[in-house]
């Protein structure tokens, strides 16, 4: 496999995220759409890591981080969409 | 063969994506994401980097688990109101996604290049396998990581439920 295919995958689906965060209103869709974005940019850094021209693990030391801030920022999605669903209540 | 493994995934990657932002009900959508990033964590395993395939479908499964948790709140509240009985169904499918889960993370352990190959942990105890992986440099920031985020959570559910008494 080549690093471009990676990489132009990844472009691809931030392309997406980007895409979705601007035009929707939904909050919990935006949500999902920065988890998009940040999978995105996992995937790029960690093709980098593998077959750049450096290639170590700090990639995949800095995507482990990468996942806890998704998983952190899904749960805070999840409270806000409570916290809306309570005030339509 | 990681050619066909590659276009699966970035079918399944795009597609997900796609119907993400086409899709209108949350639950369609909250599928949709966790499609998307299976077959991220799959293009992950092509990368040769199965602790990251790992942590992904850990990542998953904690994603799922509050996404079940929420439509089960919803689906209760619809019974309410509409009178369908669908929450026992809900239930059984948390119950078959975390098994799931579980048979993935396990495949997951058994195909790493560690444990095929008879890698350094293979000659180690349990409790020197646990000692070896949660001592390291990198891993040591992540667990203090991990700790701040709990206390974050916490917080945050202290939050909601204060907020919801008021």
């Amino acid at each position: 496999m080549l690093l471009i295919s990676f990489v132009a995958l990844s472009a691809v689906l931030f392309c997406l995220g980007l895409f979705a965060v601007l035009t929707k209103r939904n909050p919990i869709l935006r949500v999902f759409a920065l988890e998009l974005m940040m999978g995105a940019a996992s995937l790029n850094i960690v093709s980098f890591a593998r077959f750049g021209p450096f290639a170590n693990v700090d990639g995949q030391i800095f995507t482990l981080f990468f996942m806890m801030l998704m998983l952190a920022q899904a749960v805070v999605g999840v409270i806000v969409w409570f916290i809306l669903d309570q005030r339509h209540l | 063969m990681e050619l066909i493994i590659f276009f699966l995934g970035a079918v399944l990657t795009i597609g997900g994506a796609v119907f993400l932002i086409n899709l209108t009900q949350v639950r369609q959508m909250a599928w949709s994401l966790t499609i998307s990033l299976v077959s991220l964590a799959g293009l992950f395993y092509l990368l040769d980097t199965p602790l990251l395939v790992g942590l992904q479908l850990f990542f998953i499964g904690g994603l799922l688990s509050t996404i079940m948790f929420v439509a089960l709140r919803k689906t209760e509240s619809l019974d309410d109101e509409e009178g369908l009985q669908g929450s026992h169904t809900y239930r059984v499918v948390c119950f078959v996604g975390v098994a799931v889960f579980l048979v993935c993370l396990l495949v997951v352990i058994y195909l790493s290049p560690a444990s095929a190959a008879g890698g350094p942990f293979q000659s180690l105890s349990f409790g020197q396998f646990v000692h070896k992986l949660t001592s390291t440099s990198y891993l040591f920031p992540l667990e203090l990581l991990l700790l701040l985020w709990g206390t974050v959570l916490m917080s945050t559910m202290m939050f909601a439920k204060k907020k919801e008494r008021s």
